[in-house]
């Protein structure tokens, strides 16, 4: 009797040590393979919010060229006196603002095209504001000196599964001037022209979760 | 706990092999999964960049005032001229690029344009298709001297055994309307 009991426990004790063995071998396997999957993901998601951040200064970019676009179409077109004084009054003036329509219209079509959008990802523009950093002074010197507006626009993309939402603001300056444009042979207009390229852009970094 | 050498001389139980062969292939099957993922993952990740990659440098490059797409994308001469402020958008202008010609027009260094094509390949990707959509909206006063809002798409072109997402990236930008 006491043979039997003896050798069954020799057989649980050999099976548990047994047991023992593989499962550490096969937990330093895991952990191996775990945390180069861990690292994977991580750098995963490090590239997803690269290629975000580059699609969303894409996105800002298209928004400050309409603006720019709608701001000297206001200026060009006749009959828009206020959008003249609004660069070239003496006082301070209120900011502006822009709605890019073109941009938001792409934006939607670029994530309904089939196959293109398998993140469920959504492309959203804020409304644009001009400021007017730096006016023009009064008398003839307005017509030496440069003018200064900011374009500011924010964009955001979410990514409903899994939920992701990041953020990017984009401000771009311009110097604007006003020209003597000639109407008559001896009559000249002044114009405010908006410098085609910009001064400078600044990136305020997105906001992720 | 038992030596193992002891265990070894003394020989396996049928229970304990096939306690052993159990949890073996159960982590073995879960580690297989991890790795397989991963390595895809990877893959992906990589490719996707690249594509992402190559498609905004070609916006960043050709979506400007000084833009050189004139000379990238052929106007017919049946076209009509864009120098009306008052007309409509202008009919679609496409070029397809292959990855070579693309890998030239954006001056990619050789050695590092040899990496991209291999992974454009492995990737299944074809080359990328531009489409110029000019004068989306006309600028007002003097036609030789306004601008015009147009705007360019790139696509991705694929073959038939290319998973994963297609990525299209578009940008709006302005031109001086007699170009």
């Amino acid at each position: 009797m006491n043979h039997v009991r003896n050798l069954s426990t020799s057989l649980k004790r050999k099976g548990m040590s047994v047991l023992t063995v593989v499962l550490l071998f096969a937990l330093i396997i895991g952990v191996l393979v775990f945390a180069m999957h861990s690292l994977w993901q991580g750098s995963s998601r490090t590239m997803f919010s690269v290629q975000e951040h580059r699609q969303l200064i894409n996105l800002a970019r298209s928004c400050l060229s309409e603006a720019f676009f709608e701001l000297q179409l206001d200026l060009d077109t006749a009959g828009r006196a206020e959008v003249h004084n609004w660069f070239t009054s003496g006082s301070e003036v209120a900011s502006r603002s822009i709605q890019p329509a073109k941009t938001r219209e792409f934006a939607t079509a670029m994530t309904s095209v089939p196959g293109t959008n398998p993140g469920n990802l959504q492309f959203t523009v804020d409304t644009i504001k001009v400021r007017r950093t730096k006016g023009l002074p009064p008398g003839f010197a307005r017509y030496t000196t440069q003018g200064v507006i900011d374009f500011e626009v924010g964009v955001t993309v979410t990514r409903l599964r899994p939920k992701h939402e990041a953020h990017l603001k984009m401000i771009e300056r311009r110097n604007f001037s006003l020209l003597r444009v000639p109407r008559t042979r001896y009559l000249y207009a002044p114009k405010v022209v908006i410098s085609a390229t910009p001064l400078a852009t600044w990136i305020e970094d997105g906001v992720q979760q | 706990m038992m030596p193992i050498s002891r265990n070894l001389r003394r020989g396996f139980s049928l229970v304990e092999i096939m306690l052993a062969v159990l949890v073996l292939a159960v982590l073995g099957l879960t580690i297989q999964g991890a790795m397989v993922s991963t390595l895809k993952g990877v893959r992906v990740d990589r490719l996707t960049e690249a594509k992402r990659h190559v498609a905004l440098d070609l916006l960043e490059m050709l979506c400007q005032p000084y833009s050189p797409i004139g000379s990238l994308v052929a106007v017919p001469d049946s076209d009509p001229s864009p120098l009306p402020t008052d007309g409509l958008p202008l009919a679609p202008l496409t070029r397809e690029l292959t990855v070579d010609e693309t890998i030239q027009v954006l001056g990619i260094p050789a050695d590092e344009g040899e990496i991209l094509k291999k992974t454009l390949e492995a990737g299944y990707v074809r080359g990328f298709t531009l489409t110029w959509i000019r004068r989306i909206k006309p600028g007002a006063g003097d036609p030789r001297r306004t601008h015009r809002l147009d705007t360019l798409w790139v696509a991705i072109q694929v073959t038939q055994e290319h998973r994963g997402p297609r990525i299209d990236s578009f940008r709006v930008f302005y031109m001086p309307n007699a170009s």
